[in-house]
C-alpha cells in the first residue's frame, strides 16, 4: 500500500467518523432537548419529532456520501479538506434549520420558578485548567523565542503514517509561531464558550459541570496539539534533520 | 445553612417585578438576608428565574430606592444595614387599608377571626 492509499483511506475514516459523529447528534442531547429546542421527553416519537430528525439525517447523508465519493474520485489534501468543511458547515445550517422549525414546539416554562439568592458561584476547581493552558501556549512561545538559534533553518512541519516527514518550513516569525497563535485563539475561543456555557445557565443544571469538564478538555487537547511544535522543533526529529538521517534536498 | 430562595408564580395577576421585591423585601425584614451580604447579579437571578434582565434590574432599583440595596457598578446589590423610618399617619391608613380588605378576603373564605389574628401576629412578631 503506497503512502497516498493510506493517506485516503484516514481521510475517508476521519470523515465517516465525522459524518457519524453528527447523525448520532441528535441521540446525545439531553431527551428533553432536540435541536436545542427543549420539547419534552415524548416528543421524539411524535410525528413532527420523527420527521425533523429524518429531514436533518439527509441534511447530513447526502453531503457525507458525496465528500467520501470526492475523497476517492479525487484524491487531494484540498479536495478533503473542502469536503470535510462542507459537512461540517451544511450539519451547522441543518441544525439552525431544524431548530427554527422546532421553535413552535418550544415548551414554555413552568409558571412557578425557583432561584436561590446564594452568594455569586465560583468555578469549579478545574476552571483554572482554560488559564493554565493559555500560560502552557504562552511559555512554548517564549521557549521558542529563546531558542531561536537552535531551530533548524528549515525543518519538519508533517508527518506521514510511516513518520518520515513529508512537509517542511522555513524558520520564520510565521512559520514558527504561526501555529501557536493560531492554536492560542482556537483555545481562547473555546475557554469563551465553555465560561459562556457556566455563567449563561441556570444554576444546578445537570449538565453544566459536566459541559464545561467537556469543552476545557476540547481546549486542553487544542493546547497540546500546537504546543508540541516546540517539541517537534527542538528535539529528536530536528537532531535527526541536522543529523543527516531525515535527508531534504534544501 | 441553605440559602434563601424566592419563587414566583407568573400565572398570578401581580407583575412579577412586584413578585421579586415582594419576596425579596420579606427577607430583608426578616432578617434572611444579612447587611454587607450580597445579593446574586442581575442576570444569574434573571437567568434562574426565567424572567428578562430588565425586570430583575427595576426590582433592585426599587429596593435600593427604599434604601435597602446598595447597587454600585461592578460591586452588584449589596444589602445595607437600613434603619425602619418612621410611618407616616398616611402611610399607616394604606396598610390599614389594605390589612381590612385582606381579613376580610379570609374572612369571607370562612378562615375564624382568632386564627388571622394569631397568623397576623405571629408574622409581625417574626419581623421583629
Amino acid at each position: 500500500m503506497t503512502n497516498r492509499q493510506a493517506t485516503i483511506i484516514v481521510e475517508m475514516a476521519v470523515q465517516l467518523l465525522a459524518s457519524l459523529c453528527l447523525l448520532a447528534m441528535p441521540y446525545i442531547a439531553h431527551r428533553d432537548l432536540l435541536f436545542g429546542v427543549p420539547v419534552g421527553r415524548g416528543f421524539r416519537p411524535t410525528e413532527p419529532g420523527r420527521r425533523s430528525v429524518r429531514s436533518y439525517r439527509l441534511w447530513i447523508a447526502v453531503p457525507s456520501v458525496a465528500s467520501l465519493l470526492g475523497i476517492i474520485l479525487f484524491p487531494n489534501p484540498i479536495v478533503s479538506a473542502s469536503a470535510f468543511l462542507l459537512t461540517v458547515v451544511l450539519d451547522v445550517t441543518g441544525f439552525v434549520r431544524q431548530n427554527r422549525k422546532l421553535k413552535p414546539f418550544a415548551l414554555q416554562l413552568p409558571p412557578v420558578r425557583k432561584a436561590e439568592l446564594g452568594p455569586p458561584e465560583r468555578l469549579p476547581w478545574f476552571g483554572c485548567l482554560g488559564l493554565v493552558l493559555l500560560a502552557f501556549l504562552a511559555a512554548a512561545a517564549a521557549y521558542l523565542y529563546t531558542h531561536w538559534d537552535r531551530i533548524p533553518v528549515r525543518y519538519p512541519v508533517h508527518f506521514d503514517l510511516t513518520g518520515a516527514p513529508d512537509r517542511w518550513t522555513d524558520r520564520s516569525i510565521r512559520g514558527v509561531f504561526g501555529p501557536l497563535i493560531f492554536g492560542g485563539a482556537l483555545a481562547v475561543w473555546m475557554l469563551s464558550a465553555a465560561l459562556a456555557g457556566w455563567y449563561g445557565s441556570r444554576r444546578f443544571g445537570p449538565m453544566r459541570k459536566a459541559m464545561l469538564g467537556v469543552t476545557l478538555a476540547a481546549e486542553a487537547i487544542v493546547a497540546f496539539l500546537f504546543g508540541q511544535v516546540v517539541i517537534m522543533y527542538l528535539t529528536k526529529r530536528t537532531s535527526e534533520y541536522h543529523n543527516g538521517l531525515c535527508d531534504r534536498p534544501v | 445553612m441553605a440559602a434563601p430562595e424566592i419563587k414566583i408564580d407568573a400565572s398570578f395577576s401581580t407583575p412579577l417585578v412586584r413578585q421579586i421585591v415582594d419576596q425579596l423585601r420579606v427577607l430583608l425584614v426578616e432578617g434572611s438576608l444579612k447587611p454587607n451580604s450580597a445579593l446574586p447579579p442581575v442576570r444569574r437571578l434573571a437567568i434562574d428565574l426565567g424572567v428578562h434582565f430588565n425586570t430583575v434590574a427595576e426590582a433592585y432599583r426599587q429596593l435600593a430606592a427604599e434604601g435597602w440595596l446598595d447597587l454600585r457598578h461592578g460591586r452588584g446589590a449589596i444589602v445595607l444595614e437600613r434603619e425602619a423610618p418612621a410611618a407616616s399617619k398616611r402611610d399607616m391608613a394604606g396598610y390599614r387599608q389594605r390589612l381590612r380588605e385582606l381579613v376580610s378576603q379570609m374572612r369571607a373564605q370562612g378562615i375564624p377571626a382568632a386564627n388571622i389574628a394569631a397568623e397576623l401576629k405571629a408574622i409581625a412578631e417574626g419581623f421583629e
